[in-house]
This record gives structure tokens, C-alpha cells and sequence, in this order.
């Protein structure tokens, strides 16, 4: 259903990718990892690869976590706007079809956080 | 001569409607022009019960006689230095989030209140707005003449305003009257006066009121009865709103289920703010939130609507899924204040133990399994010297704009988070609530002014970290920001009442 308004409406989005500078904004969580209790959000160019956001950016955002050293890329389940996903770690951002304002979550089996309540 | 008196009905109807006149210079749709476009078919304006028959006179006569009696307790609180009474310093973040980002509100339901009393072409509905937008004025004064003795020995009070318009948890009240405010009169009546003063409200009055009376706070009490009665005619006000469009005509049903369904969301998702207050913030505790959730809504809302059914009328699409987060959702709200309290203008700590048995006993298993295991990782953290602050921006959602701390409700320990798409650009929401609210109007909420969006945008003076949009804000640790253990309002509190800091966590709480 559309608006209903008095009179043309129309206007464009706030966060368009125009007003990032060639930057994308991504959103990125750890399930079952709620001690930081909402997914970040990142500014980032398109061009990083996974790898370099997970370890640059990712990672010292949870380096209280004490299960952060038994975190192994290659057991990772992913979604991408929460649908499955098999991303190639190496590969850019762009390449791996994530685009700006997308949702990536990563989830390691057997890892459910603190005392196995999710935090 | 003798002349004759009115009596009280006649002098109503002479004051209100007697004043009205169909307009013949201009035909009656120009002179109203926005009553019509909502699709709302009124065929006999003459119908609007008023129910309270107050004249202008009357309302000034009461109006004058209760600002007496509330200027009178605020000297008397403040001459007495009525501040050291509180049961906790503490207990004034509520209060700072209230002047923040209640009183702003009622400031933004003046200009609401005064646009609609000029649209609506009845005018009983006019007169009705009219004296709600005197009223909603006549509260965000008297609030902030209330909380204005806090000002003088506590930070956090000083700067509501620079606040408002930057301050990311306030963008969740600000966004939402700005909704209401800018959609149709009709709307705007079903959203502010029957979903949120009518539905809603006494999770809103309830615990901050009963909330200042436990906790030693007698200009806020005192201020709650001075608009007690202003707040049950607004109520009567939000109830015949909606029952005069139903019985109009029955089109006006499917539009009046859509507003219902997303204003009992929207203030719904609000309120998360408020059973924060009442389970964390509040020293000595009145109820917690799932306690005024049962009683509030699962008995008095459901039925209302019970009531409501025979106009077509079903309950809130979503209402149950609010029914199963009121275990959850203020333990998560607490966690987003707790670790990003570096930029809020109020302070944020770790439950005191008799807090958390008291958490325990009201929450049971959801509590002790879920959330106790999160305060003691940060006690620990604190305890080693290692207070923790997040120092990353959240993903916010495009409706509510509240950080999406939500969890799936058959699944706490799962992130709850919603996508759509619109003219090919992504979008992402805490609930099916909020997402059906943007696939209805994306036009307007892709509008929506999201803090870390903008911060990230530069439009934040700048800054791309917590700590530098904190500085933006004009807030600083330990004064505004913060830990409340570590800050300048605990140490004055213990100075004043001649105590010496006791608590294990505070000497620990370090800056980020």
C-alpha cells in the first residue's frame, strides 16, 4: 500500500550510498555473542577482504570474549541478510556480493558464549 | 434589568460550538484542508461527544488554582534542600532521561495538539485539541521548573535541547512524535491520545510517578498530580477519537485497525525506555515491567479491546510477541546503557546485589539464566580493572531507531534483526513490527535520521568513534557520562551524607 499523502512526496533516502564518500555502511554479528549487545555497524571501503575486516576490525571488538581464541574461520556457518551464505574469506567485500547496508552474521558451533547463555 | 445567567450546559455549548459557523467566502474543504486526504469519511461532525463540557474560563480558573499549589511544594522542596531526601543518586538518571527525553515530548504534543485543533472542521474535536495543546505546554514548563533544583547540584540536566537534536536514544522519542506530528490529524489523534495516552499510559504515569513517590522525590510527585487530571481527560479525549470515526462509517474501520496496529507497536517499542527505568533505574523498586505488563495490558488492554471488537475492531497485530519479550526486553535495554553510557548524558552501573535477587524474583529462570551470567562477566571486568564500554556504533533500526538489542522470542540467546528492500537500497529492523511499519510508508521512514548513519556520514561534527561523538554531545566522563560510581554525582552524594564510597565495583570503574 502507498503513502497516502496531501501532495507529491518524494524524497530520496537518507543514508543513500551517495553520501559515503565511496564507502559502503555493513552490519556485522557474532550469534549466540550478545555481551556487546547489538550487531555493529562499520564504514568500510568495498574493496577490503573479509579476512582483513574480521581481523582488523572484528575481532579487537570482542577481545574480551574469552571465547575469541577458540574462534576458527573454517567452522563458521554464515548468513548474509540472514539468509546462508559461503563467502570466500579472501576475497573483497564487493566480490563476495556485499553491498552497502547489508547484514552479515557468522555462527561457530558449539561456541554459545559465557556458561552457555549467549553472551 | 435583570440579566439572565447561562447555565452551565448552555454557556458549553454557546462557548464551543456556538462559536462555529459554516464558511461561505471560501468553501468549508479549503479552510480545512488536511481532514479529508487520511480517507476518513465523517458524515455528522454534531455526533463528537464532549466528555468533559469545560469552557475556556473554567480551564484557566483550574488550571491557575493547581500551578498555585505545585509552585508552592517545589519552593518548599527546594528551600528544604529536598535533593538530600532522594533514596539514591542514582535514582536521578530516570529523571535525566524524563527532562531528556519526556519533556521534549510534551512540548512536541503542544505543537501537535495546537496543528490539529485547527484542522479538524468539528468543533467539539477542536476545542478538545485546543485545550490538550494548553495543557501539554503547561507540562513541559511545570516539568522542567521541576526538575530545575536537580539542575543546580547534578549533571545531565543543563543541556536537554543540544541534546534533543543529537543524542542517539533521544532520536527514539524525537522520531517518534515526529511520525505522529507529520502524518494526518487523524493519525496523529489515534497515535498520541488513544494509542499512547489511552492504551499505553499508565506504563508511562505509573512508574514515574509512583516511582518519584518511593524514591523521596517530591517535586516530580507534585507534578505528577498536577497533570493527573489534564492526563484523564486526554485519555477520555483518545477513546472517543476512536469510537466517533468508527460509528462514523464503517470505511473507516481498515484505516483505524492500521493506525492501531502501528501505534501500539511504535509505543510499545517506546516503552522499552521506561521498564528499563522501573527494573534498573529506580533505587527502590515499584513493580517490574513484565508486573505492569500483566497488569497494564494482558488484563486492562485486552479488554478494552475486548470492547472494541463489536466496531470490527481485532487487537494489535503483534501483541503477543510484546507479551513474550516482557522477560527480555529491559535486561537487554540495560545492557546497551551500561556499555555505552560513555555517551549519554545520564549514568549507567551494574545491578547492586539486592538488586539482582530482586531481578531473580521477578524474572525466575529468564533472569538467572541469560542475563545474571552478562552482570558478572562485567563485574569481574570491573573488578580487574577493566570496566567495559562498547566502542563500536550499533545497528539501529530504520522505525524504532532503538539499537537493535533484541533477541528472536522463542530464541534469547538469537539476534533479532528484519531486511527489506526499497528502490533497490537495503533497510534493516529489530521486529516484524517495525519492518511492516517501513513497508507501508517507506517513503517517509526512508527519511529517517538513524545516529550511526549519520555519524558515520560526518554529520556528526566529525566524529567516527563513541568517545569522539560523546564530545560532540558536549558530554564528559564522569560528570554527564559514564559510570555512575566513577562519576562526580556519587562523590558528591557521599560528601553530603558524610559516607565513604563502600561499593566493591566503584574503585574499579575505570575509564575506556
Amino acid at each position: 500500500m502507498g503513502m497516502v499523502t496531501i501532495g507529491a512526496y518524494d524524497f530520496p533516502p537518507a543514508d543513500r550510498i551517495e553520501n559515503y564518500g565511496g564507502d559502503i555502511n555493513l552490519y556485522c554479528c557474532w550469534e549466540h555473542h550478545l555481551l556487546v549487545p547489538c550487531p555493529a555497524a562499520y564504514r568500510l571501503p568495498p574493496d577490503i577482504t573479509l579476512r582483513d575486516f574480521l581481523e582488523q576490525m572484528f575481532k579487537p571488538d570482542h577481545d574480551h570474549h574469552p571465547e575469541m581464541k577458540l574462534l576458527d574461520y573454517a567452522k563458521l556457518r554464515w548468513t548474509l541478510d540472514s539468509k546462508p551464505w559461503q563467502p570466500a574469506l579472501d576475497k573483497s567485500l564487493r566480490d563476495n556480493g556485499v553491498t552497502h547496508m547489508s547484514y552479515l552474521s557468522f555462527y561457530q558451533p558449539g561456541l554459545d558464549g559465557i556458561a552457555g547463555s549467549g553472551v | 434589568m435583570a440579566v439572565k445567567k447561562a447555565s452551565l450546559k448552555e454557556k458549553y455549548r454557546l462557548m464551543t460550538r456556538g462559536l462555529d459557523w459554516e464558511t461561505t467566502y471560501q468553501p468549508m474543504d479549503k479552510v480545512f484542508p488536511y481532514d479529508k486526504y487520511e480517507g476518513i469519511k465523517i458524515k455528522d461532525w454534531d455526533k463528537w461527544e464532549d466528555p468533559f463540557r469545560l469552557t475556556m474560563d473554567a480551564y484557566w480558573k483550574y488550571q491557575a488554582e493547581k500551578e498555585r499549589k505545585l509552585y508552592a511544594i517545589l519552593d518548599s522542596f527546594s528551600q528544604n534542600n529536598g535533593q538530600l531526601n532522594l533514596s539514591d543518586a542514582r535514582y536521578l538518571t530516570a529523571i535525566k532521561l524524563w527532562m531528556q527525553g519526556i519533556t521534549p515530548l510534551e512540548y512536541a504534543a503542544h505543537r501537535g495538539f495546537s496543528h490539529v485543533g485547527r484542522q479538524f472542521r468539528g468543533a467539539g474535536a477542536r476545542v478538545a485539541c485546543q485545550m490538550q495543546a494548553l495543557d501539554e505546554l503547561r507540562h513541559a514548563q511545570t516539568q522542567m521548573h521541576a526538575f530545575s533544583h536537580y539542575n543546580k547540584y547534578f549533571s545531565g540536566f543543563h543541556q536537554a535541547n543540544h541534546m534533543r537534536d543529537r543524542a542517539w536514544y533521544l532520536s527514539i522519542p524525537k522520531s517518534f512524535f515526529e511520525d505522529a506530528m507529520t502524518a494526518g490529524p487523524f493519525e496523529f489523534v489515534t497515535s498520541i491520545s488513544f494509542a499512547f495516552e489511552y492504551v499505553l499510559t499508565n506504563l508511562l504515569f505509573m512508574p514515574f510517578v509512583s516511582g518519584a513517590a518511593y524514591n523521596g522525590d517530591v517535586a516530580t510527585t507534585t507534578f505528577g498530580f498536577s497533570a493527573q487530571s489534564d492526563e484523564s481527560r486526554h485519555m477520555t479525549l483518545g477513546l472517543e477519537v476512536v469510537k466517533f470515526v468508527l460509528e462514523q462509517h464503517e470505511d473507516n474501520v481498515p484505516i483505524m485497525q492500521r493506525y492501531i496496529d502501528k501505534w501500539f507497536w511504535r509505543g510499545y517499542r517506546l516503552l522499552a525506555l521506561v521498564g528499563t527505568m522501573m527494573d534498573y533505574m529506580l533505587p527502590k523498586k515499584v513493580m517490574s515491567w513484565a508486573e505492569a505488563w500483566g497488569v497494564y495490558w494482558e488484563e486492562n488492554g485486552l479488554a478494552l479491546f475486548n470492547d472494541l471488537s463489536r466496531y470490527g475492531i481485532r487487537l494489535p497485530k503483534y501483541h503477543e510477541i510484546a507479551t513474550k519479550e516482557k522477560l527480555h526486553i529491559t535486561h537487554q535495554a540495560w545492557m546497551v546503557f551500561y556499555t555505552a553510557c560513555p555517551a549519554t548524558a545520564f549514568h549507567a552501573w551494574l545491578p547492586q546485589p539486592y538488586e539482582m535477587d530482586w531481578l531473580s524474583e521477578k524474572y525466575g529462570e529468564t533472569f538467572d539464566r541469560f542475563y545474571r551470567p552478562r552482570f558478572e562477566k562485567f563485574g569481574d571486568l570491573e573488578k580487574a580493572g577493566k570496566r567495559f564500554y562498547t566502542n563500536r556504533l550499533p545497528l539501529v533500526c530504520q522505525t524504532c531507531q532503538i539499537p537493535d538489542f533484541f533477541t528472536e522470542v522463542d530464541n534469547p540467546m538469537k539476534q533479532a534483526v528484519r531486511h527489506s528492500e526499497w528502490r533497490g537500497m537495503k533497510f534493516n529492523f529489530c521486529s516484524d513490527g517495525c519492518k511492516d511499519i517501513f513497508v507501508n510508508e517507506p517513503e517517509k521512514f526512508c527519511q529517517a535520521y538513524i545516529p550511526p548513519q549519520q555519524i558515520y556520514q560526518g554529520n556528526a561534527g566529525g566524529a567516527r568513534t563513541l568517545a569522539e561523538y560523546a564530545a560532540w554531545l558536549r558530554c564528559g566522563m564522569g560528570t554527564e557520562s559514564g559510570d555512575y560510581y566513577s562519576s562526580d554525582d556519587y562523590a558528591n552524594w557521599l560528601k553530603w551524607h558524610g559516607e565513604r564510597d563502600t561499593t566493591p565495583s566503584s574503585s574499579a570503574a575505570a575509564q575506556p
